[in-house]
């Protein structure tokens, strides 16, 4: 079974429960307060996929979410091969920023996988029709409601990440 | 009594006897104001009053009575029982400073810093003392050739040789080197000391990445083209050198010498210029590239350290007592002497042969070069005939009777340098002359007198053969097709050819007065008056002329 290391972003502004997605999925993370300072937090995860005999191992670089995304510096951005987007269903505007998230991603790492994990999903729900517009949005491949609470489809989103990276590549 | 006095008794005898007690009451208080002694007696129980009522409602007289001999009590108070002072002082002195430090925090700064940098200079250098004590006893106490080595390389670079000494001596380690994919942060290669185990070494590539963004994204704000090359944690520091695609990030405790730095670009610029496209395109999968290879050039870095510690134990090892080694300085130092003498008593000999031989009319004209090789005098250089050669040989022998003679003078008839140098010059003078007159022609365009860039490129290629021959002129003609009549025809060849001598003279510094130039309106003697014929009748033609003035 051969190892691959793919670089994965956590997208989404501040507070829509990037971290504790994270922090339900990895197996390693440095302490959660580490490289605050600079924005970042590390983590590591290995998925296996049986069907492509592999390991994927994945470097999660959750950025910290900033309401204005534009503070985010694209150097952090660079060598991605996958992005998950992150907002809160319980506030709906945190969904208003999900194309300015893709937008800056698109344009540093261009035609790389994007998907959209709607956080919360144990509080608050949302239209289909919502849901079938983020699902429209350039680059995305799948949008999952998800629940870091109650653990709904979080492995799900990291796996189908794995998925994409491996079959992008 | 007399009756006057029992009268004067009786009238004023109370008031008498009040008078003489009165006067001794006077006598009494004159004896004291003249005694200091009674009057402090005195007046000490109102001292404490008449302070209080004059602090009370004449305060500020009594500060300006006082102060001016404050300092002077004080200083005297001190000089005479300063302990009790310093007693009295000390509960308050802390108080006194922090209230001092948050009041006048710069003053104090400004107090104390010559005295604490004076302090710790003072403890650091004691510091070194000692250390610089220790290392001048190793070397006193040694002889090696690695401090042999150092004691050159302090005089050569001037740097004191305990400095070298500290250099060599500080202990330093690699704990581990990443190879890591700049931009991604994915983890290329690792490679550990084996004393060291680093866990998640991918996360702390990608933390690396993380952090050399982060600075380099905030420094390119400030400065343009920065690069941050080193990160110190504690005792660590993890060196950072980027190229190409990728960076070696090298984490090692200590101070390192400058070799390392040089190893770590070494084998980065190898690893990039093997290896440079794979690693712009790696995709995550290290089996794109030839890990063990890069392992192997990784492990170079490793070297350095081994290398030097070796180095370290090897020169430990070639310690020689200093006995011995200068038993073996007085046997050199007498070899040498020796071997100085032979050579000096060679050199005369040599001198004294070679000195006679140019004053000797036979062999004065020839080049013989005497010496003494172990031994033996030995003649070299060439004669013309056999006859000089052993006349040669023949003088020495019967000189220097005691020394073989070895002869070895060439007879032959030795060209003559300068004929020889005379002749490849001519040569030379005759391969310029043969160069042939150049004869070119150049075409122009219905109606232009200008030359074509290449064709302009093709004068100049004969400008320059005038530059290096000045004995060359040239002769230009210019000529012009049948149209027009015979003024206008002129004109135009005139200007075809003023053209040409332009370009010589003014962009390649030719004398104007090298180049002659002419119009000629003949036309070409086969014409069919066709547009080919026209265009063959437009033209220049250059004569390039050995000519020495007169010889055209």
């Amino acid at each position: 079974m051969k190892t691959v290391m793919k670089k994965v972003l956590l997208l989404g502004n501040f507070g829509v429960g990037k971290t504790s997605l994270v922090r339900r999925f990895v197996e390693n993370t440095f302490s959660d307060d580490y490289l605050t300072t600079i924005g970042v937090k590390i983590s590591r995860k290995n998925v296996i996929l049986q069907e492509a005999n592999t390991v994927v191992q994945m470097l999660i670089w959750d950025l910290e979410g900033k309401t204005a995304t534009n503070t985010i510096p694209d150097t952090y951005l660079l060598g991605s091969a996958a992005a998950i987007i992150v907002a809160d269903l319980t506030r709906l505007e945190t969904l208003d920023s999900i194309p300015v998230h893709l937008d800056q991603f698109d344009r540093v790492n261009p035609g790389k996988p994007v998907l959209v994990a709607l956080n919360k999903a144990d509080a608050a729900s949302l239209p289909e029709e919502r849901k079938a517009a983020l699902l429209s949005l350039p680059g995305v491949i799948d949008v999952e409601m998800t629940s870091a609470k109650t653990g709904l489809n979080v492995e799900k989103v990291f796996e189908l990440t794995a998925h994409e990276v491996v079959s992008d590549a | 009594m007399s009756d006057f006095e029992k009268l004067r008794s009786l009238l004023v005898g109370d008031e008498i006897d009040a008078i003489e007690e009165l006067k001794a009451r006077v006598a009494r208080l004159a004896e004291a104001l003249d005694d200091p002694e009674e009057i402090i007696e005195r007046l000490s129980p109102w001292i404490d009053r008449i302070l209080e009522r004059n602090i009370g409602l004449r305060r500020e007289q009594l500060v300006d009575t006082l102060s001016p001999i404050i300092a002077e009590v004080l200083g005297h108070e001190i000089r005479n029982s300063g302990e009790a002072i310093a007693r009295t002082l000390a509960p308050v002195i802390g108080q006194a400073i922090r209230v001092q430090i948050t009041t006048q925090r710069d003053e104090v700064v400004d107090a104390l810093y010559p005295v604490i940098g004076a302090t710790v200079v003072k403890a650091v250098s004691q510091a070194f003392r000692d250390l610089l004590n220790r290392i001048n006893d190793e070397m006193q106490n040694t002889f090696s050739v690695a401090s042999l080595r150092r004691k050159l390389t302090a005089k050569i670079k001037g740097i004191p040789e305990a400095d070298l000494l500290i250099r060599e001596n500080l202990p330093w380690h690699v704990k581990s080197v990443f190879l890591i994919h700049k931009t991604s942060g994915l983890l290329l290669a690792q490679k550990n000391a084996e004393d060291s185990a680093m866990e998640e070494p991918e996360m702390v590539a990608s933390m690396l990445t993380a952090i050399r963004s982060f600075v380099n994204d905030w420094i390119s704000r400030q400065e343009n083209e920065s690069e941050i090359n080193q990160i110190e944690y504690g005792r660590s520091t993890i060196y950072l050198e980027v190229a190409g695609s990728c960076y070696i990030a090298v984490v090692l405790e200590g101070v390192p010498q400058m070799t390392l730095a040089q190893k770590i670009s070494e084998v980065l610029s190898d690893i990039v210029g093997k290896y440079g496209e794979t690693i712009q395109h790696f995709s995550g999968d290290r089996a794109e590239l030839d890990t063990e290879e890069i392992d192997r050039m990784l492990g170079a870095i490793f070297a350095v350290e081994t290398q030097f510690q070796d180095s370290k134990e090897k020169s430990a090892g070639s310690r020689w007592p200093l006995a011995v080694m200068a038993v073996l300085l007085l046997a050199g130092a007498a070899y040498l002497g020796y071997r100085t003498y032979i050579r000096w008593e060679a050199e005369k000999t040599a001198a004294e042969i070679k000195a006679h031989f140019e004053t000797d009319p036979y062999l004065a004209l020839y080049r013989i070069e005497p010496s003494v090789e172990d031994g033996r005098i030995v003649l070299d250089g060439a004669v013309p005939d056999a006859n000089l050669s052993s006349y040669a040989s023949r003088w020495v022998e019967s000189h220097f009777p005691k020394k073989e003679t070895l002869n070895r003078l060439v007879v032959a008839h030795r060209p003559d340098p300068y004929l020889e140098k005379i002749r490849s010059l001519e040569a030379q003078l005759d391969a310029y002359r043969k160069i042939p007159a150049v004869h070119r022609t150049f075409y122009y365009g219905l109606g232009k007198s200008n030359l074509t860039p290449e064709q302009r490129r093709q004068l100049e290629a004969i400008g320059t053969i005038m530059q290096i021959f000045p004995e060359y002129r040239m002769k230009v003609t210019g000529f012009s097709d049948r149209y027009g009549t015979p003024q206008e025809r002129r004109i135009v060849a005139q200007k075809r050819a003023d053209g040409v001598k332009k370009i010589l003279t003014s962009s390649m510094g030719i004398d104007a007065s090298r180049i002659e130039t002419a119009a000629d309106l003949s036309l070409p003697e086969e014409t069919n008056n066709t547009a080919a014929d026209d265009a063959a009748a437009r033209k220049v033609e250059i004569e390039l002329l050995e000519g020495r003035k007169g010889s055209q």
